[in-house]
């Protein structure tokens, strides 16, 4: 996704706020935040806030505009980073922040991405799950077609190739 | 060989091809939150698998501005790298195209950089890169959002596949920001060959994936080069025009530049750049006979500004120096 602002590099730094119930919300590159952090702002980057210049409250603002209650902020675990230190940057601290902030992340991923699932490359231990996980949902979809036939001996054997694969995931998983 | 020292498929437009895959451990915290401490950690523990394979290791803390510099302009590491100041280290084999950037902002970025169009390659060679660090270390990866990496624009896949293009054609017809703007409606980017937001100096572009969560690596690579194909069709078809009218505007541009490059006594690498464009073009049309791609392209690397300074015996030390050391390599190669 482009910076909104310079339409050039890859956005990187993602702005939501809610006036009045609206939601807005505003994607920049790093070096178009910073610019506006430092001040060099021209109006009509944030066409909906009316900030103008006044940047130190853009970082700390653009969440508590409407005077929202602060939440208390949660913190990694493992790194102890805070979801304000993502909005800073656009940047998570480790691994774990994705489980951490995972709510707060979805947005920023999604307006990103568009898509919030995976698909593709895995590692080792992780493909064979899902190699069991993909032949389940064939299995599956067929039993359905078989029962609906009313091909019940079809459905049978259906029925224990799913029982079997399951089992193999839940011996897998100890 | 290395992917400058050689013309590869499509050489026409396709200058190179490079795949990058992003990883991270799973028990480290991200570049930004990395200590110095923990990142010699990650760099001792990574750099042995890669040596085993016939990497050597470059520790970019302990090389000269100058060298971080030349391995910038091989494309073999990001700017952000040069500029770091904790430990950081390049994992090199040229020979295979690979080169391994371990405590960018992300722990790993391995790419593979081939010579013209060859993202199928590049993407096998990536992977068999990726299998050995999968079977040795454990990578941050979660079944929804696929692998972990420090900046959610890279979640996923964390696969950017990009293609160089060389597109003079389309540069002349006006037609790069339409071009453009049409990439980026389908998820791809197209910019200018020298860094992010830089625009477009001697017509070379890169067209890389955008989004790499929620799409396979293939169906991505296939859309990117399915999109290279159309682009170089576009482009040549192009060329034939602009040549089969008659254009004695464009025949004196590039023997000028032919001139520039053989006969000038200073030469700045913009100068360079543009001229490497017009004699690249020349030799195509078959303007230019007694040039060829291959010694073009090889001088495209040797005689940036860092890459040129650190071959020289006596290395220059004010840019007109430079710009006249500049002028004599290419002469002495022609
Ligand atoms: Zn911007
Ligand atoms: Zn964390």
């Amino acid at each position: 996704m482009l910076c909104e602002r310079c339409k050039k590099n890859t956005a990187t730094v993602f702005y939501e706020e809610n006036i009045n119930g609206q939601k807005h919300s505003c994607s920049l590159c790093s070096e178009c935040a910073a610019e506006i952090n430092s001040g060099d702002n021209t109006v009509g980057i944030f066409p909906f806030s009316g900030f103008g210049g006044l940047h130190d409250q853009i970082f700390a603002g653009l969440f508590g505009f409407n005077d929202a209650p602060i939440k208390k902020s949660k913190t990694c675990s493992f790194c102890s980073a805070t979801f304000s230190d993502f909005q800073k940057n656009g940047k998570t601290g480790c691994p774990k922040c994705y489980e951490t902030f995972s709510d707060e992340l979805r947005s920023t991923i999604r307006s990103i991405h568009g898509n919030v699932k995976h698909v593709g490359r895995s590692p080792a231990k992780f493909r064979k799950n899902r190699e069991k996980e993909d032949k389940l949902k064939v299995l599956r979809k067929q039993l359905k077609e078989a029962v609906s036939d009313e091909n019940f001996e079809l459905a049978a054997s259906l029925r224990d190739q799913i029982k079997a694969i399951e089992n193999e995931k839940k011996e897998g998983q100890v | 060989m290395t992917w400058y020292n050689d013309t590869g498929k499509e050489s026409s437009t396709v200058l190179s091809t490079r795949i990058r895959f992003a990883r991270n451990l799973a028990d480290y915290p991200f570049g930004s939150r990395l200590s110095a401490e923990k990142a010699n950690e990650i760099i001792e523990k990574l750099a042995p698998t890669f040596e085993n394979i016939g990497f050597k290791k470059i520790d970019f803390t302990k090389i000269s501005k100058l060298e971080a510099l030349s391995y910038l302009e091989k494309h073999y590491v990001s700017r952000e790298f040069t500029e770091k100041k904790t430990p950081h280290a390049l994992m090199l084999n040229e020979p295979c195209g690979y080169a391994v950037m371990l405590c960018e902002e992300d722990h790993i970025r391995m790419q593979c950089i081939l010579p013209g169009l060859a993202l199928d390659e590049a993407y096998a060679s990536i992977c068999k890169l990726d299998d050995t660090l999968d079977s040795s270390f454990e990578i941050a990866y979660n079944e929804e959002l696929g692998y972990l990496t420090h900046c959610p624009t890279n979640l996923g896949t964390g696969m950017r596949a990009s293609v160089m293009m060389f597109l003079p054609a389309l540069t002349m017809g006006g037609q790069i920001n339409g071009l453009s703007n049409q990439l980026s409606k389908i998820g791809l980017t197209m910019r200018g060959f020298y860094g992010e937001g830089s625009s477009a100096q001697g017509a070379i572009y890169q067209i890389s994936n955008q989004i790499t969560l929620g799409i396979t690596e293939e169906d991505s690579i296939k859309k990117l080069q399915d999109i290279v194909k159309q682009i170089t069709e576009q482009e040549t078809e192009l060329r034939k025009l602009i040549t089969s009218e008659k254009n004695p505007e464009l025949i004196d541009r590039i023997s000028r530049a032919e001139g520039i490059l053989r006969h000038a006594f200073m030469i700045s690498s913009s100068e360079f750049i543009s001229a490497f464009s017009d004699v690249r073009l020349g030799i195509d049309l078959g303007i230019i006979r007694s040039i060829d791609l291959k010694t073009l392209g090889e001088l495209f690397i040797e005689v940036m500004p860092a890459t040129l300074s650190l071959s020289a015996e006596n290395p220059p030390k004010t840019q007109k120096e430079r710009d006249i050391l500049r002028a004599e390599r290419i002469k002495s190669r022609l």
